[in-house]
C-alpha cells in the first residue's frame, strides 16, 4: 500500500508532464501553417493567387515587416511561392542565405539599396539558376509591368 | 541498505522535480494551444484564399483586419468564421458574399473585438431581414460597431 502511494506520487507528475509534453507535439501547425502564420504575424503581407496558367501560387509581400532577413528564414517554407516583394532595406548573409532556399519562384521585386552591385549580380544569378523563369526588378533596371499578379 | 530518511528524500526529490516539470509543461501547453490554434486559423484563412493582416499589437495580443471577400466559393461563411473565430482579436471584418447559417452568425456574435464589420446582403448572400437582425444584435453587443453592407452588385444597403 505505501509502495504504492510512493510510486503515485513520484511518478504521477511526470506522467502528466509527459503526456501534455505529447499533446504539445501533437496538436502543433504544420511547417508550412507556421511559416505562413509567422509571416503574418511579421506584418508580412500573404495572399493565395492565381497564375494565368490556372495553377494558384503565394504572393508575399515584406514592405511592411521590420527587416528582410528574419522574415525570409520562412518564406522556404511556404509552398509555391510565386512572387516575392522584399522590403527597401539592407539584405544580410542570412536572409541572402533563405532566399536562395527558395524555389519555384517566378518573380522577385527588389531594389539595388540591399545589396551592393557585385553582390546584387552574383544574387540574381544565383535565383535565376535555382528558379528557371524568374524575373527580379529593381528600380534601375527597366521595370516589369505589375500586371503579373491576378486575383 | 540505504537509510529509510535516504529512500525518503530521494523519494519527495524525485516527486518534486515531477511536479514542477508538470507544471512547468502544464503552463507552456496553455500557451502553446493557444498560440497553435490561432496559426493554424490564420494559415487556413490564406490558404482558403482570404486576405488576413495583421494590425497592430497591445499588451502582448495581437490584432488583425481580415476580409473573406476573395475566399473560395466551395466554403461557406460558417466555416471561415470558424477560423475567424479561432484568432478571436479581429478589429475589421469583411464576410464573403455567401449565405450566413447559425453557426457563423454566433461566431459573429462571439467575436467582441470587431469594431468594423461588412457583409454582402441579397438573395444568394445574407437576407436583408436577417441582416437588420444581426445589425441590431451586433450594436446592441458593441455600441460603438459600424455595421455596413453592399448587395452584390457592390451598392450600399442601409
Amino acid at each position: 500500500m505505501a509502495h504504492r502511494f510512493w510510486l503515485t506520487i513520484c511518478f504521477l507528475p511526470s506522467a502528466v508532464a509527459a503526456v501534455a509534453a505529447g499533446l504539445i507535439v501533437w496538436n502543433m501547425p504544420t511547417r508550412d501553417e507556421r511559416a505562413i502564420a509567422t509571416l503574418i504575424m511579421a506584418a508580412a503581407e500573404v495572399r493565395l493567387l492565381d497564375s494565368p496558367d490556372g495553377s494558384r501560387y503565394f504572393s508575399i509581400d515584406l514592405q511592411r515587416c521590420s527587416n528582410n532577413d528574419e522574415p525570409l528564414t520562412y518564406v522556404p517554407h511556404v509552398p509555391n511561392v510565386g512572387s516575392l516583394y522584399l522590403k527597401p532595406a539592407p539584405l544580410e548573409d542570412a536572409g541572402t542565405a533563405s532566399l536562395l532556399r527558395v524555389r519555384g519562384l517566378r518573380y522577385l521585386d527588389v531594389t539595388r539599396a540591399i545589396a551592393s552591385n557585385e553582390q546584387f549580380a552574383r544574387l540574381g544569378d544565383a535565383l535565376k539558376h535555382t528558379n528557371p523563369g524568374l524575373i527580379i526588378r529593381d528600380d534601375i533596371r527597366e521595370s516589369v509591368p505589375l500586371n503579373f499578379d491576378k486575383k | 541498505m540505504p537509510s529509510r530518511r535516504r529512500v525518503l528524500v530521494v523519494r519527495l526529490l524525485i516527486a518534486l522535480i515531477g511536479t514542477l516539470a508538470m507544471v512547468a509543461t502544464l503552463i507552456e501547453l496553455k500557451g502553446q494551444w493557444a498560440l497553435a490554434r490561432e496559426q493554424r486559423a490564420v494559415a487556413n484563412l490564406v490558404k482558403a484564399g482570404a486576405s488576413v493582416q495583421l494590425l497592430g499589437e497591445e499588451n502582448g495580443v495581437r490584432y488583425y483586419t481580415i476580409g473573406l471577400d476573395g475566399c473560395d466559393r466551395s466554403k461557406s461563411n460558417d466555416e471561415l468564421l470558424q477560423y475567424v473565430c479561432n484568432i478571436g482579436n479581429v478589429r475589421a471584418l469583411s464576410l464573403a458574399p455567401l449565405p450566413l447559417r447559425e453557426a457563423g452568425t454566433k461566431c459573429l456574435l462571439d467575436l467582441g473585438t470587431v469594431e468594423l464589420l461588412h457583409l454582402y446582403v441579397g438573395d444568394r448572400s445574407v437576407p436583408p431581414e436577417m441582416y437588420a437582425g444581426l445589425k441590431r444584435e451586433m450594436k446592441r453587443l458593441n455600441p460603438n460597431m459600424d455595421v455596413q453592407a453592399s448587395d452584390l452588385d457592390g451598392k450600399a444597403v442601409e
